[in-house]
């Protein structure tokens, strides 16, 4: 189904804001990706992942306080959704049972 | 370091990505922008923020977010609900609001049908943007629209370039026989066979290229066809006009259009015109008009050009460079609202400017209307107020309420519109007799008129709902609920302004009608230098009636009732026939013509003009008969002043319409033709054996005997001849006839917009009388008395009204002042009549609200004020 498939990139981006949490906004989610991934986007290029994502379900978001940063414009702040949680965890179970289906002979050297 | 994005991005952003994410998606795209900035430099900054918002373009194809609500299907039902209440509950309001605008609507529907009915006309002619009339530039702002008879057949004979041509001419007072069947018939039309090639009349039975190629055929109209033949196809049968000539029938045409400039019942050719000896061959005198067909690809002004210099200069001294300076081909399509067309009675301007103002008159009713219901529901806000700012409470912006206002407006303007349709289907026939129109009830089912429907009903909604949704949505939803706030009171100023200028427009209306009907009734009663009364004319159309004339006139006399009997080639009221004078020492820069009619003895004596100098026509001077290219004149005072200035014209040679000789009279001025035109030169000839009309002037004694009487001799003599007779005065009625009905249609407007006016002026006394219900009743417990009271509720109304008149006066001195202008002979109308229109507005507004305030006043203070 493709409503709920959670792409890789999508992956990468719901993980990141798990990790900030509580501060997880537009351009928090796009340094983390760069420091942890070495993944280089656009901030455009997030939105449009936490676009998707929220369509989906798997983020929820709402406007944080004004502060007088960023021309006074509010950040806009995401956080994982239960459904969202649940995609990731089966994500990880599917990725931790292909790791133990590997044959050992496999990754030999 | 900070540095503020330019704001075409925050809307770039905002139109790309919704308003929901808009914010978010500015400030992570500004912070990225200033970090850059002070890292990488300005230049890079922005080449990475064009970057970045080149990437927001996916957001293009994303659905966006607007808001969080999500329930306006449900809330539109609700609204629509809430919507009806309001009409239901508040009945005298709505009443106002419905009534007015129904009437507004009906008004500016009438008018749609009206404009659109004059816009159709001659449309139906197919080839209409290939046609053209031929007209003359004389220089100034009239064209001249009537040509030579010669000029049509040089056309076809020099210029290729023009496909066909065909010269119109219509003719009046002809008899038509078929056996036992004999008729007058007054709507003929003589054209050139060309003639139904070029303009698109349906051909029921016949050939239309064909049809009249032979001088003897005419083609009928169908009703005309049924009346002398019945049922049987008069294709191939004769039919015999004027008692001697036979025509034969080589076309049946469906009748003529209503909405067709040409008028005819039955049309027959110039070369029949020739024989009949009504031909006037000259390149002088204008008779008729001529029309051509060009292709399009054929470039108008050159062949203009070509036409007028090829053939037209040098053939008389009338075409010279002096008085003509161009020919232009006029279109067809728009001649008809364009063109100053010359009808013999002087110039009489067209229809466009007649559009214009029926056009504004509507949109000024539509707006009077639409004041009443803007003025209503911003007064009455205060009643809502709480409900507005319940629903901001509970979560409505602006936007919703807003569009909840103009929604009802719009369900208003959807109800008026019934009434209006009502209306419209119930005063179409008295509208028509207003205007002069024959519109059909099923031409309300057009798909323009729907179109007009439809446009008018969302104009009216928006325009009238467009202010109260935008006040009553900025409440303040705190402010309102706490109760300090007095909704009302805050809009009474644009409600002041609105309620002056609806007075203001109907006192301008009223200023209006006053000042045509005053003009009209000068009009009709200003002497014209000669005695129009009890004057009637005779046609006198076929040669045996023109021989009978002499015994005719001297049995006539026997009758001590009539006056006196004359003939004339022209009727007084319509001489139309003019050309240049020649006399000694004429000034060469002097080009307007003199009109002449050519007249038998008694004229001056019949239409009681008296000779102020030198002497009348008689039979004692033989000389004075012009027969034989000779003859004596008798001119009026102008022609005698140009003849002369400063001298004496008496017993000068002039040379005039084929005729040279003495000035032996001298006549003053006096009115040939409309008021609306100065005094023209006239010189009379002597000429009995010219003469198509009896004029006979009677007694005041009892006319319809002696018309009886008149028709006894004449069918005594004249058996074969059907008598027919009109009075002179009537004629000129039909002169003013359009001045006359913008005056009965300005004053139906003014009474509506007068009524309308005062409906709403009625519901904001009722308002108001109850608002300060309170106020008054403790004015009352310290003592004022009723007649003070009144007068502080009246006076803030009666204050608007006198205000009106400010804009009102100049507005109505001066458009009035303008239709003036175009009456050669005018009223000039000073302040009575603007002060007869202020009172007029002031009694009506005070009868409006004087029942509303005396209510208020003499009501009992316990009553106001038992719950405080």
């Amino acid at each position: 189904m493709k409503g709920d498939h959670l792409g890789e990139f999508e992956e990468l981006v719901l993980l990141t804001i798990a990790v900030l949490f509580d501060d997880s906004y537009g351009i928090g989610i796009q340094h983390e990706l760069k420091e942890r991934c070495g993944r280089g986007v656009t901030i455009s290029t997030v939105h449009a992942a936490l676009y998707r994502l929220k369509k989906k379900g798997f983020v929820d978001s709402r406007y944080g306080e004004v502060t007088p940063e960023r021309g006074g414009k509010r950040k806009l702040l995401f956080r994982v959704t239960k459904s969202g949680e649940a995609a990731l965890k089966k994500s990880k179970e599917m990725r931790n049972g292909l790791w133990q289906a590997i044959p050992k002979l496999a990754f030999d050297n | 370091m900070k540095k503020e994005l330019p704001s075409w991005v925050e809307w770039l952003i905002r139109n790309l990505c919704g308003s929901y994410l808009a914010e978010g998606i500015q400030g992570d795209i500004q912070q990225n922008f200033e970090d850059r900035n002070t890292r990488l430099g300005n230049t890079r900054a922005r080449l990475w923020l064009y970057l970045e918002l080149g990437g927001l373009l996916r957001f293009i194809f994303y659905k966006k977010e607007k808001g969080k609500y999500k329930n306006s299907n449900i809330m539109f039902k609700e609204y629509f609900k809430i919507g009806l209440r309001v009409i239901v509950r508040n009945k005298v309001y709505s009443f106002i609001n419905l009534f007015g605008l129904g009437a507004g609507m009906a008004c500016s529907l009438l008018i749609y049908l009206w404009v659109q009915d004059e816009m159709s006309f001659d449309r139906f002619h197919e080839q209409i943007d290939e046609l053209y009339s031929v007209e003359f530039d004389q220089g100034n702002v009239q064209t001249f629209a009537s040509t030579a008879s010669e000029l049509a057949p040089a056309i076809k004979a020099q210029i290729p370039e023009i496909d066909m041509v065909s010269r119109y001419r219509t003719y009046s007072r002809l008899i038509l026989q078929k056996e036992q069947n004999i008729f007058h018939e007054n709507r003929a039309t003589v054209v050139d066979s060309d003639f139904f090639n070029m303009f698109s009349f349906e051909f029921l039975e016949g050939d239309k290229s064909t049809a009249l190629d032979d001088p003897y055929s005419t083609v009928l109209t169908q009703s005309l066809a049924k009346k002398y033949f019945g049922e049987n196809s008069p294709i191939g049968e004769t039919i015999k006009l004027n008692n001697e000539h036979l025509l034969t029938v080589r076309g049946v045409i469906a009748d003529v259009p209503v909405n067709s400039s040409f008028q005819f019942d039955f049309a027959f050719s110039f070369e029949l015109l020739k024989i009949m000896g009504q031909y006037t061959e000259s390149w002088s005198s204008v008779w008729l008009q001529t029309y051509v067909k060009i292709n399009p690809d054929v470039n108008i002004e050159a062949t203009a050009e070509k036409v007028l210099e090829t053939i037209v200069r040098g053939k008389h001294n009338r075409w010279d460079e002096e008085s003509v300076k161009a020919l232009i081909f006029n279109p067809f399509k728009t001649k008809r609202l364009k063109s100053y067309a010359y009808t013999g009675s002087g110039f009489e301007q067209k229809n466009l400017q007649t559009i214009y103002t029926f056009s504004g008159l509507g949109l000024l009713i539509l707006f009077i209307a639409c004041i009443n219901f803007m003025n209503l529901a911003t007064a009455r806000s205060a009643k809502r107020a709480k409900e507005i700012g319940m629903r901001k409470v509970v979560g409505a912006v602006k936007g919703n309420i807003r569009s909840q206002f103009l929604g009802e407006s719009l369900l208003q303007t959807c109800f008026a519109l019934i009434l209006a349709l009502f209306l419209v289907s119930i005063l179409l026939g008295p509208f028509n007799q207003l205007a002069g129109k024959s519109v059909q009830l099923d031409q309300l089912l057009s798909r323009g008129f729907l179109i007009g429907v439809v446009g008018v009903t969302l104009l009216v909604a928006f325009v009238a709902g467009s202010y109260p949704a935008l006040y009553l949505s900025s409440f303040q939803p705190l402010k309102v609920l706490k109760g300090h706030f007095r909704a009302g009171m805050k809009s009474a100023t644009f409600r002041k302004v609105l309620v002056v200028v609806q007075f203001g427009l109907s006192i301008f209306l009223i200023i209006g009608t006053l000042v045509i009907y005053a003009q009209m009734k000068f009009v009709r009663e200003k002497d014209l230098g000669y005695d129009k009364e009890q004057l009637i004319y005779v046609g006198l159309i076929h040669e045996d009636t023109r021989e009978a004339y002499n015994s005719l006139k001297t049995r006539w006399l026997s009758n001590p009732e009539i006056r006196n009997v004359t003939a004339s080639q022209l009727r007084p009221s319509r001489v139309g026939n003019s050309s240049t004078g020649y006399w000694e020492g004429k000034d060469p820069e002097d080009y307007s013509d003199v009109y002449h009619n050519r007249v038998s003895l008694d004229f001056l004596e019949t239409l009681g003009i008296e000779i102020s100098e030198g002497r009348d026509f008689s039979p004692e001077y033989p000389s004075d008969n012009a027969n034989d290219q000779s003859g004596g004149f008798i001119i009026n005072r102008q022609l005698a002043d140009r003849m002369n200035p400063g001298g004496n014209a008496m017993g000068m040679n002039l040379k005039l319409g084929g005729s040279e000789g003495p000035v032996i009279g001298i006549m003053p001025n006096f009115h040939f033709s409309s008021l609306k035109v100065d005094i023209q030169s006239i010189a009379f000839m002597l000429h009995p054996d010219v003469k198509s009309y009896a004029l006979i002037k009677l007694n005041s004694g009892n006319i319809r005997e002696t018309i009886t009487d008149l028709e006894e001799t004449w069918l005594d003599q004249l058996p074969d001849y059907p008598f027919e007779y009109h009075f002179l005065d009537e004629d000129f009625e039909r002169m003013y006839r359009s001045d006359e009905q913008l005056g009965n249609l300005l004053g139906t407007f003014s009474i509506l917009a007068i009524v309308i006016a005062s409906l709403g002026l009625f519901g904001l006394a009722s308002f108001t009388a109850e608002e300060r219900r309170k106020e008054v009743a403790i004015r009352k417990v310290l003592g004022a008395s009723i007649s003070r009271v009144t007068y502080l509720l009246c006076k803030d109304f009666l204050i608007l009204v006198v205000l009106a008149n400010l804009f009102a006066w100049p507005l109505g001195k001066w458009i009035m002042g303008d239709w003036l202008d175009s009456f050669a002979y005018r009223i000039d109308f000073g302040i009575g009549v603007f002060l007869l229109a202020a009172g007029l507005a002031l009694v009506i507004a005070l009868l409006t609200i004087i029942f509303q305030t005396l209510r208020t006043a003499v009501s009992n203070p316990v009553v106001a004020l038992k719950y405080e």
